[in-house]
């Protein structure tokens, strides 16, 4: 019989919808009752959604990337007959207890979400814990998947998997039964498991995600150095919903693949070729920091039409930048080295407590994305502290109605850069605010940023 | 920069820590008046003179002890042992001397000197002259033991030995001795513990020392007209050993090849093995394969002294089966 | 070179000798006690050669020793408590309990060290002595070594190279008969070892190693020598052990009438003969229950001293830390 593959009612208080992250099972593939079938993010966490029985796989009604509502269908499951378990499947009780643990006392939910990780060392599939959060938060109480699947696997003798591939697998909630192996050895290796999803986009193969809908021009983010996705989510709460948000992993950051990158055209080469790949032709955009200087050449850049640029205490217009907090950040490999970067982050140190710190940290705990990024970082800031660019001639030449939003006490990129420029941006000084006003003063920024793209429409 | 041989790029280091320094002095069998069997100490005796540069009696257990020992009472000796193969001899003083009283004399001495010697095959030197025993060595507590590949490394790494607080055995290749290279002029020191990567690449990472290294170069380029690419690291440093830079090889490319002169057995390439299993583990999508002598004496004649050296071909199997 | 030392320096010979044999005879109750861990090599009977020798050296000149050498660390002014902290293992020992009995050292007293490789002794001093010839110190390094040990061929090349060198090392050979269980005669066809010098170009001399001054004067010379630039001497003390090879001894390859004969001529007791007339045996007497005094006291003291807490070498770096 067919049954509806839903989105949990309770993935988290201020959320009435969730995202798809990932697809485990295609169309027409057989699957195994408790088979984890899909993986959506709410606010606060990453839930798996499995098969409350046995069948083949029907229809997926909602794809990767997108939006789902609450108690929506995502997708149809052939069941047995006969092998039908309740519908409140363990995937839901899962998320009661994930949503309970993230909306109890703030500091053990994410605790216990801290915690989780580092056995399932996966970095990838994080939200935000809270409105407060400005990392990402780790799975919260979610099975091992391969775990799982192998508990119902046939005893059959054990299958050969490389180290690598087991843990790749394992991440990426992979049932490894039916993989074959290509190696003469037997062993299944990286190259035999279902391309990443960051693969298989085409062209750029930058990670992307859509929130929201309506009518209007999409609103496109780019994080900075060091950022993701998931740190626009405290913005997305306050701003107008009459269009949609098209939020963008730079290349080595959150799940876009890993790049060499040897300038800041690359990246706005990389964005530019991501959006026109999605149809985004004609976009609004904002850009943080390093993002805010890609926005300004993808905007100069004329393949895509620009309608209005909002920055963000932007880097490429001026030289000095603070050096020691890139390498120190990208460097940092655990908690306690961490902190003092985000703290500098900041205008109010308070902001950034252990948990905060502690997701933060966890979305960075791939060391190999993290050499990327100082890679990347050398790269990009030759000597200690200068950009290769400057942006303002770049700027300058712009026509679109544009915005900088700068805090009055932000410690790596100093406001004054926003100075002695040609009068046609608006500057906004945000007094009492850092490095990440996105962050530290959503609602006013939220606000701005309305307020431009009205006028751009 | 000047283009200058290894050899003489370690002539370059001793002759600019000499004079940096009065209390350095060399010793060892035909280094003075002759200036080495491999002209490394050429030119020295004549500089600073019979008193600080001596040729010794052949005694390489006593030597090995007494620099040990002229270590600990305010000098710095460089030994040059002629042969690796010779080590067995020093071994005592390096195992039961050197590598216990800064330990067991609670940190009342310290040992700065340097033991240069050289080993490898391929020059048909027969089977006493041929030997690396990197793992003999490496396996010893105390000690630190490098291994340059290069002429601009040779001088960097014995400037950066002789300095150092601890002893440190300096282990030179006999076919390097005439490799000439661009050599950074003046006072040029090699950090010891860190590796370089000599060749980029993401598809295999090929870890060697010594003469290893230019073996792995030409592997390299065997695989890399297969589209096959290939990292290679020169670990300079055995001991201690650069474990970052490892970590950081394997988590790019997945697959490791190990490279070493040494026997197979208990070798050098087996210690790294090892510590890629505990700390890359979930990197690997292959086993760790290891290049390495077969268990046997080095044979004389050349076909069969070319057979058990391990060389690029061998290498790029290794490659090949780790990719497979 | 043959005028007597002060009655004060052989007095104060005479007082190490009784401090050394009393710690051995510490050390001999512990063990049977069951208070000691592992052999202990005990040298009642050689102290002679052990204080008379190092009297002779200053502060500065160093010491290598064997793995029978306390009266070696006594005669180069260690003190009894340290010693004996170190022998049980303790904090406070020379070595914070990582050395034991055979390897003590101390720095500060040029006493670098103990040393359980039958023979390495040699070399070392032969080391030193150049290192000492190359900065121009005038210190001498002396190193004592036993009869097993002078069959090494460390003892060979050291000896050949210190005069070739003209290095300022002493070779003290404490002649005691026996390697191990091994009587001298089935290891060497040679009965004094001291021909053995002109074999190198080394000037020799053999001394009664039971006689404290005769010790002293030998050594006084040899170091002269040394410090004046020329070169090594070998000096062969012959004496004998009276307490078997270690605590692990299981006897009966020592002959009872032998070890009768050179009780008679204990070093203690010559030294006492030889001393009595011109300080009087009151005075002596006194002497030796201060002694016996003071190493029960250290030997009180640490014992109760507290053991060391575990760290590991931080020195013996397997990976860098270098990023």
């Amino acid at each position: 019989m067919l049954i509806d593959i839903c989105v949990p009612a309770s993935g988290g208080e201020y959320m009435d919808a969730v995202v798809v992250v990932q697809w485990c099972v295609a169309t027409g593939q057989p699957v195994k009752a408790g088979q984890t079938l899909v993986v959506v993010e709410t606010a606060k966490t990453s839930i798996d959604i499995d098969a409350p029985a046995g069948g083949v796989m029907g229809d997926i009604l909602v794809r990767e990337g997108t939006e789902a509502p609450i108690g929506g269908v995502l997708a149809r499951l052939m069941a047995e007959e006969g092998g039908v378990a309740a519908l409140s499947s363990p995937a839901t009780s899962e998320a009661v207890d994930a949503g309970a643990a993230a909306t109890g006392a703030a500091a053990a939910g994410a605790a216990a979400a801290a915690a989780a990780p580092a056995h399932a060392a996966a970095p990838a599939a994080a939200e935000s814990a809270s409105a407060q959060s400005a990392g990402k938060t780790a799975r919260a109480d979610a099975p091992d998947p391969a775990d799982a699947t192998a508990a119902s696997a046939p005893a059959a003798g054990r299958q050969a998997v490389s180290p690598a591939a087991r843990k790749a697998a394992r991440e990426r909630g992979l049932d490894l039964t039916g993989v074959k192996a290509s190696s003469p050895t037997g062993r299944i290796k990286l190259r035999d498991l279902p391309p990443a999803r960051a693969a298989s986009q085409p062209d750029s193969g930058l990670y992307l995600q859509r929130r929201g809908g309506g009518l209007g021009d999409p609103i496109v983010f780019i994080h900075g150095f060091g950022g993701d996705t998931v740190s626009w989510t405290p913005l997305l709460a306050f701003l107008n919903a009459d269009r949609p948000a098209v939020l963008l992993d730079l290349p080595s950051h959150g799940r876009s693949a890993r790049r060499k990158v040897q300038s800041v055209q690359d990246l706005a080469d990389c964005v530019a070729a991501t959006l026109h790949a999605q149809g985004l032709d004609k976009v609004h955009l904002v850009g943080h920091s390093l993002g805010g200087a890609v926005a300004m050449l993808v905007a100069a850049d004329g393949s895509i039409d620009v309608r209005s640029l909002a920055l963000l205490a932007p880097a490429g217009l001026g030289r000095d930048v603070n050096g020691g907090f890139i390498r120190g950040f990208a460097q940092a490999a655990d908690v306690l080295a961490l902190t003092p970067w985000l703290r500098m982050l900041v205008a109010d140190t308070g902001l950034i407590d252990d948990t905060i710190a502690a997701l933060a940290m966890e979305a960075r705990a791939d060391p190999a994305l993290r050499q990327a990024q100082q890679d990347m970082a050398e790269a990009l800031f030759a000597g200690a502290s200068t950009l290769p660019h400057d942006l303002r001639d770049v700027l300058m030449s712009l026509d679109m109605p544009r915005k900088i939003i700068w805090g009055e006490l932000d410690r790596i990129i100093p406001w004054r850069h926003a100075l002695g420029l040609d009068g046609a941006s608006a500057l906004h000084l945000l007094p009492g605010v850092g490095h990440v006003p996105q962050f530290e003063a959503a609602q006013r920024v939220a606000d701005l940023i309305d307020e431009l793209v009205r006028s751009a429409s | 920069m000047a283009l200058m041989r290894y050899a003489e790029a370690l002539n370059a280091a001793l002759r600019e820590e000499m004079a940096r320094d009065p209390n350095v002095f060399l010793f060892g069998e035909d280094i003075a008046t002759y200036g080495g069997v491999f002209k490394v100490t050429k030119g020295l005796l004549e500089e600073f003179g019979a008193a600080r540069v001596r040729d010794t009696p052949i005694s390489e257990q006593t030597l090995a002890a007494m620099a040990v020992s002229a270590a600990m009472t305010g000098t710095r000796p460089v030994l040059e042992i002629m042969y690796a193969d010779f080590m067995p001899l020093v071994l005592d003083a390096l195992i039961n001397q050197a590598s216990v009283y800064e330990y067991i004399w609670a940190g009342q001495v310290q040992m700065p000197f340097v033991l240069r010697t050289q080993g490898g095959g391929g020059a048909g030197a027969g089977a006493q002259h041929s030997k690396s025993l990197d793992a003999l060595i490496a396996h010893i507590p105390g000690l630190k033991v490098v291994a340059p590949a290069n002429p601009a490394d040779a001088k960097g790494l014995l400037k950066a030995a002789i300095r150092d607080a601890q002893p440190v055995v300096f282990l030179e290749h006999k076919l390097l001795y005439n490799m000439r290279d661009e050599v950074p002029d003046g006072d040029y020191v090699v950090e010891i513990g860190k590796a370089r990567c000599v060749r980029e690449g993401g598809d295999v990472s090929l870890f060697a020392t010594s003469r290893m290294v230019v073996e792995c170069l030409k592997a390299a380029e065997l695989l890399a007209a297969e589209g096959v690419s290939a990292e290679v690291i020169d670990l300079r440093s055995l001991r201690p050993l650069d474990l970052n830079a490892i970590k950081r090889s394997v988590a790019k490319t997945h697959h490791a090849v190990v490279v070493n002169e040494g026997w197979r057995f208990c070798g050098y390439a087996a210690e790294l093995s090892a510590t890629i299993m505990d700390h890359a583990f979930d990197e690997l999508d292959a086993p760790v394969q290891r290049v390495a002598m077969p268990d046997m004496a080095v044979p004389y004649s050349e076909p069969l002294e070319m057979a058990v050296l391990p060389n690029a071909q061998k290498i790029a199997a290794a490659a090949r089966k780790a990719l497979a | 070179m043959s005028n007597l030392p002060s009655l004060e320096l052989r007095l104060e010979m005479h007082r190490r000798m009784i401090l050394t044999r009393r710690l051995e005879e510490s050390l001999g109750e512990l063990h049977k006690a069951g208070k000691t861990r592992g052999p202990i090599h005990r040298c009642d009977g050689q102290e002679a050669i052990g204080i008379g020798a190092t009297a002779a050296l200053t502060r500065t000149d160093c010491v290598t020793s064997t793995h029978r050498g306390h009266a070696h660390y006594i005669g180069k002014g260690l003190e009894p408590r340290r010693i004996m902290a170190e022998i049980m293992g303790r904090e406070t020992g020379y070595c914070r309990g990582r050395a034991g009995h055979m390897l003590v050292a101390d720095a500060t007293r040029g006493l670098i060290g103990g040393n359980a490789i039958v023979g390495a002794s040699i070399p070392a001093a032969t080391g030193m002595a150049l290192s000492f010839q190359i900065q121009g110190r005038k210190d001498v390094a002396m190193c004592f070594f036993g009869d097993g040990a002078a069959q090494t061929g460390i003892c060979h090349e050291s000896m050949n190279i210190a005069a070739l060198w003209k290095l300022p090392v002493v070779f003290m050979l404490e002649h005691n008969h026996y390697g191990l269980t091994a009587h001298h005669s089935a290891q060497s066809s040679i009965e004094d070892l001291s021909v053995r010098g002109a074999g190198y170009g080394i000037p020799s001399v053999m001394v009664d190693g039971n006689d404290v001054l005769a010790v002293y004067q030998a050594a006084a010379q040899a170091v002269e020598r040394a410090r004046a630039g020329g070169g090594p001497t070998l000096i062969e003390a012959k004496t004998y052990r009276v307490e078997g090879f270690s605590t692990s001894d299981m006897g009966g390859y020592q002959d009872a009438q032998e070890i009768a004969r050179w009780r008679e001529r204990d070093p203690i007791r010559v030294s006492f003969e030889q001393l009595k007339k011109e300080a009087g045996e009151a005075r002596l007497l006194e002497i030796d229950r201060q002694a016996t005094e003071d190493i029960r006291h250290a030997v009180d003291t640490a014992l109760s001293d507290p053991y060391p807490e575990f760290e590991v070498f931080a020195g013996s770096l397997a990976y860098s830390e270098v990023c």
